[in-house]
């Protein structure tokens, strides 16, 4: 169908052509006609003794050729208007086509340039460090406001129960629980009663704030229990022992958390382990300035 | 016989006259159409010239066009890379 109707359309303009061409060699065949005529009326005016008959039929002949003519010329000027109006719709469409054409390769540089941006891009994705850790209290005279700032935000989250939005995420507390777990089977002392209640709380009180606790038993923060104990951990073992899990990169794991194992060492000196390289020692290194700002800003 | 050939030469004279004052018109009237088809032409030719320009103007325009695209289309399948 439509082969049948592009036949049609080239035959309908074929035709056109062809009847512009007719029309146009009839015109030029007009010219000869009339000289032939003139040649004709002249020999017979001259010859003929009926001359009013001639020169009247001359005046005929003359304004029938004149007609003639003018029809034969608006004929070929409306055929060469019409053919022109095809050739020019034909080069709209066309133009059309090609612009839209145009566009769509644009349209192709343009998101082949943008993928190509896309991959020479520097996709070094950094590490995002989410500041959700509970510090244990230390104890840390430096930072009392930021303690007392943890603590309160501890208490708010354990009062509210949200789900943290990083449950996936396992928060240091959840490390030192598990750490304070696996510790406790293997070499523990127990000297006084206090012991297994305060590491019995203290692993409770690490728990995340959505999981189920036991009836009758509140969160006690971990200062407490420290003081209770009377644990004597210094910050500097703090900041050295305790290291964080890094979610992004499954990095590096907790040391042991001594601070539970022996509360009743008394005021020995711990001595600190060979210094890892532990994100949260890196934190507080480098964050020491910026932290001392906002404890003199609290 | 004189007075009567005198008497027509007259009228002769005068049907001439008229009859040569309306071939006369005639021939005006002719010219004055044949003066009326030239203008006519004139006017023809000088449309159809404008109208050509201006195709001829579109035309080389679209062919320039079709040669960029040729190009970009060219260098397109040169580099099939480029889509991968």
């Amino acid at each position: 169908m439509a082969m049948a109707a592009a036949m049609t359309f080239d035959e309908v303009s074929m035709e056109r052509s062809k009847s512009f061409v007719k029309a146009l060699q009839e015109l030029k065949n007009l010219r000869p006609q009339l000289y032939s005529a003139a040649e004709y009326c002249e020999k017979s005016y001259i010859h003929s003794e009926q001359k009013q008959m001639v020169l009247d039929n001359l005046k005929d002949y003359a304004v029938r050729a004149l007609v003639n003519a003018v029809d034969h010329l608006g004929t070929v000027a409306y055929k060469l208007t019409d053919l022109f109006d095809q050739q020019s719709s034909d080069v709209a469409s066309l133009d059309l086509k090609v612009s839209s054409i145009n566009q769509r390769i644009s349209t192709c540089q343009t998101y082949i340039e943008k993928e190509g941006l896309r991959q020479q891009q520097m996709c070094g994705a950094a590490p995002k460090l989410h500041k959700h850790y509970i510090l244990p209290y230390s104890g840390n005279s430096k930072y009392p406001g930021m303690v007392q700032q943890l603590q309160t935000e501890f208490r708010q989250d354990s009062s509210e129960m949200k789900p943290r939005p990083y449950n996936s995420v396992k928060t240091l507390s959840w490390h030192l629980s598990s750490e304070n777990s696996s510790t406790s089977a293997t070499s523990r002392t127990v000297q006084s009663s206090v012991e297994p209640k305060a590491h019995k709380i203290a692993t409770d009180t690490f728990k995340l704030p959505g999981a189920e606790r036991e009836k009758g038993q509140t969160p006690i923060p971990l200062s407490r229990h420290l003081h209770a104990n009377g644990g004597n951990m210094s910050p500097d073992v703090v900041s050295q022992k305790t290291s964080v899990k890094v979610s992004s990169h499954g990095g590096k794991q907790i040391s042991t958390f001594r601070s539970f194992e022996n509360p009743t060492m008394g005021r020995q000196i711990i001595r600190a382990p060979p210094r890892t390289k532990s994100m949260l020692s890196a934190l507080f290194v480098k964050n020491k300035a910026a932290k001392l700002k906002k404890i003199s800003v609290i | 016989m004189a007075r009567a050939g005198g008497i027509s030469n007259p009228v002769n004279v005068g049907i001439a006259v008229q009859a040569d004052w309306e071939n006369r018109e005639f021939i005006s009237n002719i010219s004055l159409n044949v003066r009326r088809l030239f203008e006519f032409l004139l006017q023809f030719e000088a449309t159809t010239k404008s109208k050509l320009a201006s195709l001829n103007e579109k035309l080389d325009v679209l062919e320039r066009k079709l040669e960029v695209l040729e190009v970009q289309v060219s260098s397109a399948t040169t580099n099939p890379s480029v889509f991968n």
